[in-house]
């Protein structure tokens, strides 16, 4: 046997420590009672209606091909996560002050654990909510599972950068606890949830394609129902974004980093 | 080995820079508990912080080949809303272990912290001498070999010290302590070396108590004493012993110096106002004392001076009983019933000597005839009742013994014969209430006053008053 080499070592104990903050996380998150899961499904599934409902006011017809309730939650299901991703991971480090008594445990994994939790509770959402739609009669043919999983791998790398940004600055400047929330709910209406960015006008459009997010709901939409064609959305743009964000959210985790278990710092 | 070089840490106030340590370097003595003394705010627990690798120095480093635990202080380490189990749970996930060592570690954590059920509530619900039973037992779940405690098993009570005690005394040889208590007790307990930290310098003392001698004025170190109520408790008892032990120390040098004082006024023939008063007065200070050869000397001289006085003849007979004396006293006693035949305290001390001659029958009409001039005296009831129960007349005995405690409540000693004559009669039950009683009196009285100071307090005034004697 070869003694094990540092990295391994380094792997072994990151993975123990986002592991054990990862179940913390869980049960904060959904505490001693069962509705806690259901809650986390709630949300989109009330916003998946109440465009639906609108929708069916407004003329019950497919958008861009896909049956509009499947249109939105595909599109709602990512965003979501991301922004209760970015928002709960602005008091990660907060509300894990108690565990940083630990020295293995460093900033960045109440962190990394948050993100990795509501990544595994938008996919169950997501594969509940799509499930569900389909079963109530709205189908679709599935394109690309790659492509998918690119997509998504790709917002999970942004929303982790930004999340690192936020968890930083909410740590160490009290106002951005709450500028960052009120930061993150406009993209809720350009992030191209209840639209296709084809139905966009010219100017407008390309002024909104500098929003990842918006190339985002593209994306999947594309990847998922093959009936729907996007001639917007750039996976190579998004893929850009995602490493820039990755690397802002390192950076700034990186040289702050002594300062956020240096005492009289946070708080 | 742990080494600190160059340390230099510093907190920004509003006027400026506050330095805790400038450029501090030391090597910590190995393989003995270390206990860091120094005033509040001289920076004790942001060393233990920096040690535990949770905190940051402004510049210089920490070197160490050891295991250390985390800082085991009394805030931080749990999350409020998770339970005791879960959040030991955590942290042994934390530290990569599997499922099945965690499973065993949790039952010993529960089973040393010994909070019981309390282990599956929310840590929020804890006291905080719960919370650090829990941090402490959690930490003996892992094999550190240096233990940061910060506080920690101070704010515990006496039992949890000495658990925590047995439990780091088990990891002896594996395992020490580095510590920061306010409790000098505590630091007595645990620690072998004292690291003194005052204005951000860091000196080495190879004992303890040295440290604490260098760090505390004498006075202050009492008030340092006081974490915990049993603390309190334990420093306020050995100060009142103290306080009695220096008492009772001034009260015999001051009984030497009258005792002296009369003594050469005796010798060098000073005029004394009333001798038979003062040699008296000084009697009754040498039976006090226990010297009753003395006692008997200067009673009798009393009684020389003052035949008259029926008292003196009382105490002398009481002095030469206690010294067994029985032939003297018979012949005083006669003497003095000569004089004043029907005396009650007389009688009363007639029938201890017949008691003490076993002569019960007299003995007992002695006491009857003194209980008939005074029946409200528990002392004579009492003499009363362990004569018939003696004599084995229980139903009498019983009724005396009643009435001399009706007369005084307060006494252990009626009891005692209340218990005996119960007993004698069959009335188990009974008899163990009232020796329970007994044990009740005795403590109530042991508290309300300190026998021998108070006795001592006695002497003093006789031999006040005597020295008033001398002109």
């Amino acid at each position: 046997m070869n003694p094990a080499s540092p990295a391994i070592v380094a792997w072994k104990l990151q993975r123990n420590v986002v592991f054990a903050l990862f179940i913390r996380e869980l049960k904060a998150r959904f505490g001693h009672f069962r509705l806690g899961y259901l809650w986390a499904v709630g949300e989109p599934v009330a916003m998946v209606a109440v465009l639906s409902a609108i929708r069916l006011a407004l003329g019950n017809a497919d958008i861009a091909g896909v049956p509009y309730p499947l249109f939105f939650a595909s599109a709602i299901i990512p965003f979501f996560f991301f922004q209760t991703t970015v928002n709960q991971c602005l008091l990660a480090v907060e509300n894990n002050i108690p565990l940083l008594n630990y020295r293995i445990v460093k900033p960045a994994d109440p962190v990394i654990a948050r993100c990795l939790l509501e990544l595994f509770i938008y996919t169950a959402t997501g594969f509940l909510i799509i499930g569900g739609l389909v079963c109530l009669g709205f189908t679709f043919r599935w394109n690309d599972t790659l492509g998918v999983i690119a997509v998504m791998s790709c917002l999970g790398a942004f929303t982790l950068g930004l999340s690192l940004l936020v968890a930083v600055s909410g740590a160490l400047m009290h106002d951005s606890k709450k500028v960052v929330p009120i930061l993150i709910r406009p993209f809720f209406f350009i992030s191209g949830i209840f639209f296709a960015a084809s139905s966009l006008p010219s100017g407008i459009r390309e002024l909104l394609l500098w929003n990842p997010l918006l190339h985002v709901s593209e994306l999947i939409r594309e990847y998922m129902f093959a009936d729907y064609q996007s001639h917007e959305g750039s996976l190579g743009f998004l893929f850009t974004t995602s490493l820039a964000s990755l690397f802002l959210g390192l950076a700034t985790y990186r040289t702050n980093r002594i300062r956020l278990t240096t005492s009289g710092q946070i708080r | 080995m742990l080494s600190i070089r160059n340390l230099t840490k510093s907190y920004k106030t509003g006027t400026g820079r506050n330095y805790v340590f400038r450029d501090v370097s030391i090597d910590f003595p190995e393989d003995v508990n270390i206990g860091i003394i120094g005033p509040n705010g001289a920076g004790k627990s942001t060393l233990l912080r920096i040690l535990g690798g949770i905190d940051h120095p402004d510049s210089g480093s920490i070197n160490c080949d050891r295991t250390m635990s985390w800082p085991l202080g009394l805030r931080g380490g749990f999350v409020g809303n998770l339970s005791g189990r879960e959040n030991c749970r955590i942290v042994c996930s934390l530290y990569g272990m599997d499922t099945r060592t965690i499973r065993n570690k949790l039952g010993f954590i529960k089973e040393l912290s010994g909070i019981g059920e309390y282990f599956e509530e929310p840590v929020k619900y804890y006291s905080t001498g719960m919370g650090s039973r829990v941090g402490f037992a959690l930490s003996m779940a892992f094999d550190f070999q240096i233990l940061l405690i910060d506080e920690l098993i101070s704010v515990g009570d006496r039992n949890f010290r000495q658990t925590a005690r047995n439990a780091i005394d088990e990891k002896r040889g594996q395992s020490n302590v580095i510590m920061v208590s306010h409790s000098m007790g505590s630091m007595r307990d645990f620690c072998d070396i004292g690291i003194l930290l005052r204005d951000g310098e860091l000196t080495v003392y190879d004992d303890l108590d040295e440290g604490i001698r260098a760090y505390l004025p004498k006075e202050e170190e009492k008030e340092t004493y006081d974490l915990t109520t049993e603390d309190t408790l334990k420093v306020g008892s050995h100060l009142f012993t103290a306080h009695e032990d220096r008492e009772a120390t001034n009260l015999r040098e001051q009984i030497n110096g009258r005792l002296q004082q009369i003594e050469q006024a005796l010798r060098d023939g000073d005029s004394i106002h009333d001798e038979g008063k003062l040699f008296h007065q000084l009697g009754l200070a040498y039976s006090r004392l226990g010297d009753l050869d003395q006692a008997i000397k200067y009673l009798h001289k009393a009684l020389q001076e003052h035949p008259d006085n029926p008292s003196y003849h009382i105490q002398m007979v009481n002095a030469a009983m206690q010294k067994n004396r029985v032939e003297e006293a018979e012949t005083v006693l006669a003497e003095a019933f000569k004089s004043w035949p029907e005396n009650p305290w007389l009688l009363n001390q007639l029938g201890n000597l017949k008691t003490l001659q076993r002569q019960t029958a007299e003995a007992f009409d002695a006491y009857s005839k003194a209980a008939e001039q005074v029946p409200d005296n528990a002392g004579i009831r009492h003499c009363l009742a362990v004569t018939l129960l003696s004599q084995g007349k229980m139903e009498d005995a019983l009724q005396h013994c009643l009435k001399a405690i009706e007369i005084d409540d307060l006494n252990p000693t009626p009891f005692r014969t209340l218990s005996r004559i119960l007993a004698a009669q069959g009335l188990y039950k009974d008899s163990i209430r009232a020796l329970r009683e007994a044990n009740e009196k005795q403590q109530a009285q042991s508290r309300t006053l300190s026998t021998e100071n108070s006795e001592l307090k006695a002497i003093r005034v006789l031999l006040e008053k005597a020295t008033e004697q001398i002109g």
